[in-house]
């Protein structure tokens, strides 16, 4: 159980937006090992959907890939071919998005999204079998099978969603990238679709790498968090380790963010806004809005250090 | 160029447009100055003598004339046509005529299009639906061909002309205007504007047509620009005006059977300033239209 | 709603609409100042003939005899004599439409695929170079006039290269024989029917020159279309998703780009219709080819009222039947539209 299914290596993402250059992901590793699911938590803008979209090297053409490897099943991703990072997406990695209705094509029914996939991918098998497969994945993401005739628009989002769901683990991958996935849903669709990605990760013993700003649904699903903040991962490691006791003074702000039923708490929000990457800050960037920012902070970047067994921070606060 | 800075691909359209027309209209306020030959005549005048030129003379041709003693040189920047007129002027001071006539004719279409446009769009009810449908169908109609049928009946001419064209792109201001109307009427300071007891005439004038400006400063540059090949059509096909006031389709029907013996020059120079104008105005056009609803996003 | 009762609805619009056509094409011709008449005769015939024709119009029953006598003489099928020959408009009409179909057909098929190729291409590429050039090509083409563009290709192709004839629909010869063997008049249909392959090759040869230059003339609009609706769709976000799922570029390309962005392409081969049938009065007349729109263009110079009368009618016609048409393949092609 501890053999290493994803290993991101000192990756660095740049953007180019006209006279700018943004580093969205700044040296950024971590890991994945099989049948862990990690979850990536952060402010909008942090680079967590850079992250992921490097993974299947899905980023805009406006985006590139400074430095860093991405190791899946032992091979360099950012070497591939496109043939072979083709091969890769939705069969041995698959990837779910914020908006349902932004993944599935509007000219094409639920059936024809499965045969598409299916004969993308030589699965060789012939139109009975796939719409037979695939009524067997709708029943499995909880929607009924009538529903492969119908068109996305025909669909709730929340069904929607289920669909993408279902269509990205319909060749058993190993990983399932699940960007925002609740972002764009209502509060008890969220509940429902992430009680349905934690069935799926029990029954089909597959890592799931969440990506969320909020905290409350990481929880449930994940076992492994990474906290980012202006395209650097500042807290990493056990998820409980991390929830009952955060580090970082920013991943302290977050949990403390998050309102709880019941208890009544003053709704503090985070002061300052995010850093403006194409001019990060010196040093450790949330320096301008930590409460505890010392001279050192404001001149040296902190490194990422293992406190606790599986518990990394990078802090000055903790370097000792 | 490093005194202005031109950032943004819409603004190189319009700037590029501007200038293309912007040296056309110097080029013709002008063309007495700069030019020595009368358009529509195949002769030039030297001293008090008439001296007839050469048809077809290819560009650049330049011919010595003696004159009581004294020897001339004549240039033909773009060579003469099949009359002997020389091409250059005649290009020029073509443009003076087809400009005004798609101007004008423009213009004409926006004074019909747009009052029927606001207030059909303001009263609505079975009026609307009944005008929208007439414009509609209009619109369908080919224009050329809408143009062609006034222009026979009316006959050749400069106002008929500019009547005929006029008539083409009535429901295209018609379209906008009622559209913008339709969607302004619904907006919040409409109906604080009524709440408030402004009179109905003035909320048309004063609230809602302002805010209508732009779109149709876009759709007139643009009906301007189709005009012109309209214009250009309509002389071809013999409909428009008559020689030898200079005009650019004309000068191409009229020069189309040497044109083809092998004198470009009578037929490429009147087609590129056709081409000229019509970019210069759609240019601006396009321009604007994507300031006001970009269209091509990256990002 | 199904497609079909949709169907019924949008037939049943077209009604009203052939008749504003119908109504409009009467105003222009007759209601606006301007006596069609001495208009179309010319101003040194004598008054008495003048008037003869006149009354052989129908033009001096007060006018709402005149509409209504119109309109019931369309729907029968008849549109009036030609003033010289005495031969019935519509006779006319049948003999040169198949010309104006082949026409049309071929230059939408030509513009269509020179839109497709370049604009996709370009928007596949859309950092490249080649996107800006094909960005600009649509408004270039606008610019030319389709007259000239017409005369140039003649030049080059024709007269230079001696590649093409110049201009009519068959050789001489063959035209004499055709005449007599012609079955539907549409050459494609007949050539194979009787067997004459000689015909149909001669045919395409001349077809292949006009429909280029009216093709190239409607492709200005289509390669700007699908550039932007396949760029626009390629940057999309179920584009990215699909890719994430790995569905391989062509396909993405083909059936993503393209199919979202054949809709607009249909509808615009509509709308581009009107533009088609000016166009196509240009280049026919240009070409000599034998259609209603150089049918527009001699009648209006042999001053033949009813034959200018009767092929503007017949646009009409062809305007609500291909407006018509399109909807009812967008309805189809798009179920939003249905529902």
């Amino acid at each position: 159980m501890n053999e290493e299914l994803l290993f991101i290596k000192n990756l660095t993402v740049e953007y180019s937006l006209g006279k700018y250059n943004v580093r969205a992901v700044d040296n950024v590793s971590l890991k994945i090992n099989k049948g862990i699911s990690m979850g990536i938590a952060g402010e909008s803008g942090s680079g967590k959907t850079t992250l992921a979209l490097s993974i299947l090297k899905l980023l805009p053409h406006y985006a590139r890939i400074l430095s860093g490897e991405i190791i899946f099943e032992g091979k360099n991703i950012l070497n591939l071919t496109n043939e072979e990072i083709r091969k890769i997406r939705g069969a041995k990695i698959g990837m779910i998005f914020q908006d349902p209705s932004a993944s599935l094509n509007p000219t094409m029914k639920v059936i024809d999204h499965f045969i598409e996939l299916f004969n993308s991918h030589k699965a060789n098998l012939r139109k009975e079998e796939i719409i037979e497969e695939a009524a067997k994945i709708l029943e499995e993401m909880g929607i009924g099978k009538e529903r492969l005739k119908d068109y996305p628009h025909m669909l709730s989002g929340g069904m929607k969603q289920r669909v993408a769901i279902g269509l990205a683990l319909a060749l058993n991958p190993s990983l399932l990238i699940a960007d925002e996935p609740t972002t764009a849903l209502d509060v008890l669709i969220e509940a429902q679709i992430i009680e349905l990605l934690k069935n799926l990760k029990k029954q089909r013993n597959i890592s799931i790498m969440l990506i969320t700003h909020n905290l409350g649904i990481i929880s449930e699903l994940v076992d492994e968090v990474s906290i980012m903040y202006a395209g650097k991962i500042v807290e990493m490691g056990n998820k409980e380790s991390i929830f009952n006791d955060p580090l970082h003074p920013y991943t302290q702000l977050l949990l403390q963010a998050i309102p709880e039923i019941g208890i009544e708490k003053k709704l503090k929000a985070i002061p300052g806004s995010p850093p403006d990457l194409s001019n990060p800050p010196p040093g450790c960037r949330f320096h301008p809005r930590c409460p505890y920012a010392m001279e050192i902070c404001k001149k040296v970047e902190p490194k990422l250090i293992e406190i606790k067994p599986n518990h990394f921070v990078a802090c000055h606060l903790y370097e000792k | 160029m490093r005194l202005i800075k031109i950032k943004g691909h819409e603004n190189w359209m319009i700037f590029i447009g501007s200038l293309v027309l912007f040296v056309i209209v110097i080029l013709t306020l002008l063309y007495s100055i700069i030019s020595p030959y009368d358009p529509t005549k195949s002769s030039v005048n030297i001293k008090g003598e008439t001296i007839f030129i050469k048809p077809l003379l290819p560009p650049l041709s330049k011919i010595e004339v003696e004159v009581n003693g004294s020897k001339h040189e004549l240039f033909f920047l773009f060579g003469t046509d099949q009359v002997g007129r020389d091409v250059f002027t005649r290009v020029i001071a073509g443009s003076s005529f087809v400009l005004s006539v798609a101007i004008l004719a423009t213009l004409l279409s926006l004074s019909i299009g747009l009052p029927l446009g606001l207030l059909s769009g303001y009263v609505g009810r079975i009026y609307d639906r009944a005008l929208s449908l007439v414009m509609d169908s209009i619109y369908a109609f080919p224009g050329l061909i809408l143009a062609i049928a006034v222009a026979a009946l009316l006959g050749i001419g400069l106002v008929n002309m500019i009547v005929a064209i006029a008539v083409v792109y009535i429901p295209s201001y018609f379209r906008i205007v009622r559209g913008q109307v339709l969607s302004l009427k619904e907006q919040p300071f409409i109906e604080a504007a009524i709440a408030l007891g402004m009179p109905k005439t003035n909320i048309l004038f004063k609230q809602i047509m302002p805010n209508v400006f732009p779109s149709l400063f876009v759709i007139t540059t643009l009906n301007i620009a189709d005009a012109i090949i309209i214009e250009a059509a309509l002389s071809f096909l013999g409909l428009g005006i008559s020689p030898p006031t200079p005009d650019w389709g004309l000068d191409i029907s009229q020069g189309k059977r040497y044109f083809l013996a092998g004198a470009w020059w009578v037929g490429i120079f009147p087609a590129m300033m056709i081409s000229l104008a019509v970019l210069g105005f759609s240019l601006i056009g396009e321009g604007f239209d994507e300031k006001l609803n970009p269209k091509i996003r990256t990002k | 709603m199904s497609l079909k009762s949709y169907i019924i609805t949008r037939l049943l619009l077209t009604i009203p609409m052939v008749f504003i056509l119908l109504s409009i094409v009467f105003v222009v011709l007759r209601v606006l100042p301007g006596d069609p008449v001495t208009m179309l005769e010319g101003k040194d015939i004598p008054e008495e003939v003048l008037q003869r024709r006149r009354e052989e119009l129908g033009l001096n029953k007060p006018i709402h005899e005149q509409y209504l006598s119109y309109l019931i003489n369309i729907f029968q099928g008849n549109l009036g004599e030609t003033a010289l020959t005495k031969v019935p408009v519509t006779y006319f009409i049948i003999q040169r439409l198949p010309a104006t179909v082949e026409l049309a057909i071929m230059s939408m098929i030509f513009a269509v695929i020179i839109g497709i190729f370049l604009g996709s291409y370009g928007a596949y590429k859309f950092h490249r170079p080649l996107s800006y050039i094909v960005r600009i090509y649509g408004m270039i083409v606008y610019s030319i006039p389709v007259f000239f563009l017409g005369l140039l290709l003649i030049y080059i192709l024709s007269i230079s290269l001696g590649m093409f004839p110049t201009s009519l629909r068959l050789s001489p010869l063959l035209e004499i024989e055709y005449s007599t063997i012609k079955i539907t008049n549409f050459i494609l249909i007949d050539s194979i029917i009787l067997n004459r392959y000689d015909i149909l090759y001669d045919w395409l040869h001349h077809l292949f020159l006009p429909s280029l230059v009216l093709g190239i003339y409607l492709s200005g609009i289509f390669v700007r279309l699908t550039h932007a609706q396949v760029a626009e769709t390629l940057f999309k976000d179920f584009v990215t998703a699909a890719r994430a799922r790995g569905i391989t570029e062509r396909r993405i390309l083909y059936k993503y780009g393209l199919r979202n962005a054949l809709i607009p392409i249909v509808t615009m081969m509509g709308l581009q219709f009107a533009a088609l049938l000016s166009g196509a009065v240009l280049t026919e007349t240009v070409f000599n080819w034998p259609g209603i729109g150089s049918l527009v263009y001699e009648s209006i110079l042999a001053r033949d009222y009813n034959l200018v009368q009767g092929s503007i009618v017949i646009y009409a016609f062809l305007v609500a039947l291909v407006s018509l048409i399109v909807d009812i393949t967008y309805a189809y092609i798009d179920p939003r539209i249905r529902y």
